[in-house]
């Protein structure tokens, strides 16, 4: 190859992959280092092509000199102090992710069962392992991102002076807790979002396994189960960074609150929220637990409630009690922590 | 022997990369292209390689410690370096943590 067209190769290959605004400016100036070396050693004769190979040669791999010029550039796809978040992360998720599905699939197989074991146990290897392949690219492609625009993980301070107090054994949150929170949004996540025809199995006497919700209702508030999901994985995230109760603890509890009132009131809200075959089979050995809740002593509840039927209305006011005592306890914690 | 060779050679490597902003900031007093600067340093005993000046250059310059100009008067165009204010105050400090360093590392190789 004629040497002017190597050297133009050359420096094409070095600066095609640097920003916009810097690639001419280099071009000119390696192009400038490379003519003066070469008329140097040349000493004034036309230099030939392999005195240019040489030249080009010194100057190492097109790629390696890019990177040079590259000074942000990282080498690593998830590098520290992310790295060791990750592979914490990536465990619990994985773990999570494991119980989860086998449970669920489980659940599934058994409603759907044909008959033949070896075919559930290889639906249920099959289904762990796509649950696991999607989160951990999931997890990867969430940390990669967070370490290449090297978002910070802790909300503490550079400041040293505002380097929060080592906090008393009962102001930690527990890991435990935390991934146990977790395991039971993946289960919810997988019941109700993954397959919903299946959801909670129930079986009365011989009526066979029988779903207690109504599929079609999961399947058009789908979203609305995702955003409740991922909220409470947003809170249970902020928690594990954090390990003790701060304000955005406080607040990522607020919104997972939030979304999981919306979601209750409006899936239960919806008519045929239970599943028929459900209420089929249970309506006539507990008649009131189906009815709107529209007895004596609920009269003072709003009228959208009181349509609701009184099972889907006791789960109602367990669940909300739950959250209840749980963002008042995140509150009082969180006030206590501030004072202090 | 041929690993001594290998961890010998990093070494040095790491050597130089940490000296090399001093040793290149401070040839740019007087305005100064890329190439001059391999060929005096080289001469002083300091083999700097082109692919590593050229884009150490132009991270100097990003730090606003280098200003720069291509002076396409000749039939040679070049891109002339010159330390900026800020740059030389930054090399003032340098060069003294420089000579103390130097110092006390001879003085603990002596020992």
């Amino acid at each position: 190859m004629e040497s002017k067209e190597l050297i133009k190769r050359y420096i094409y290959a070095v600066t095609k992959n640097l920003p916009e605004n810097k690639r001419q400016d280099v071009g000119r100036e390696l192009q400038s280092l490379i003519d003066e070396t070469l008329a140097e050693r040349s000493l004034g004769v036309q230099p030939t092509d392999a005195d240019t190979k040489a030249v080009l040669m010194e100057l190492g791999r097109p790629a390696e000199l890019a990177a040079k010029y590259d000074p942000h550039a990282k080498d690593a796809l998830i590098g520290q102090p992310h790295f060791s978040v990750y592979l914490r992360v990536l465990k619990i998720v994985l773990l999570a992710v494991t119980l989860g599905m086998t449970i669920a699939s489980l659940l599934e197989g058994v409603v759907n069962f044909e008959g033949n074991v070896f075919e559930l146990f290889a639906s249920v290897l099959g289904n762990i392992w796509q649950g696991l392949l999607g989160a951990f690219a999931w997890v990867t492609v969430i940390f990669a991102i967070l370490y290449q625009k090297d978002v910070k993980l802790d909300f503490a301070t550079e400041d040293l002076d505002d380097l929060p107090a080592v906090p008393e054994k009962h102001q930690q949150i527990k890991l435990s807790d935390i991934i146990a929170s977790f395991i039971f949004t993946i289960l919810f996540l997988v019941l109700f979002v993954v397959v919903p025809q299946v959801n909670l199995p129930f079986s009365w006497q011989n009526s066979g396994l029988i779903s207690i919700f109504n599929p079609e209702v999961l399947i058009r508030l789908r979203w609305l189960f995702i955003a409740a999901s991922a909220a409470a994985v947003l809170n249970q995230s902020v928690r594990f960074l954090t390990r003790r109760h701060t304000l955005p603890v406080f607040l990522a509890t607020l919104l997972e609150v939030v979304l999981q009132v919306t979601l209750l009131l409006t899936w239960f809200g919806t008519p045929n929220a239970l599943n028929p075959a459900f209420v089929e089979v249970m309506g006539d050995y507990a008649p009131f637990l189906f009815a709107p809740a529209i007895w004596a002593p609920l009269q003072w509840l709003p009228a959208f409630l009181s349509r609701i039927p009184l099972l889907l209305l006791i789960i109602f006011g367990g669940v909300l009690l739950g959250l209840l005592i749980d963002l008042i306890e995140t509150s009082v914690k969180t006030y206590l922590a501030q004072k202090a | 022997m041929n690993e001594l060779n290998e961890i010998y050679a990093n070494f040095v490597v790491e050597l130089r990369r940490g000296v090399s902003n001093l040793v290149v900031l401070s040839q740019c007093q007087q305005p100064t292209y890329g190439y001059q600067l391999v060929k005096n340093l080289a001469e002083s005993g300091i083999p700097l390689e082109g692919n590593t000046v050229y884009p150490l250059l132009r991270r100097l310059e990003d730090q606003g410690l280098l200003r720069s100009d291509w002076d396409t008067s000749t039939d040679k165009p070049r891109k002339y370096y010159q330390i900026t204010e800020t740059g030389s105050q930054l090399l003032a400090q340098i060069t003294s943590y420089w000579r103390d360093s130097v110092k006390n590392i001879e003085s603990i190789l002596e020992a």
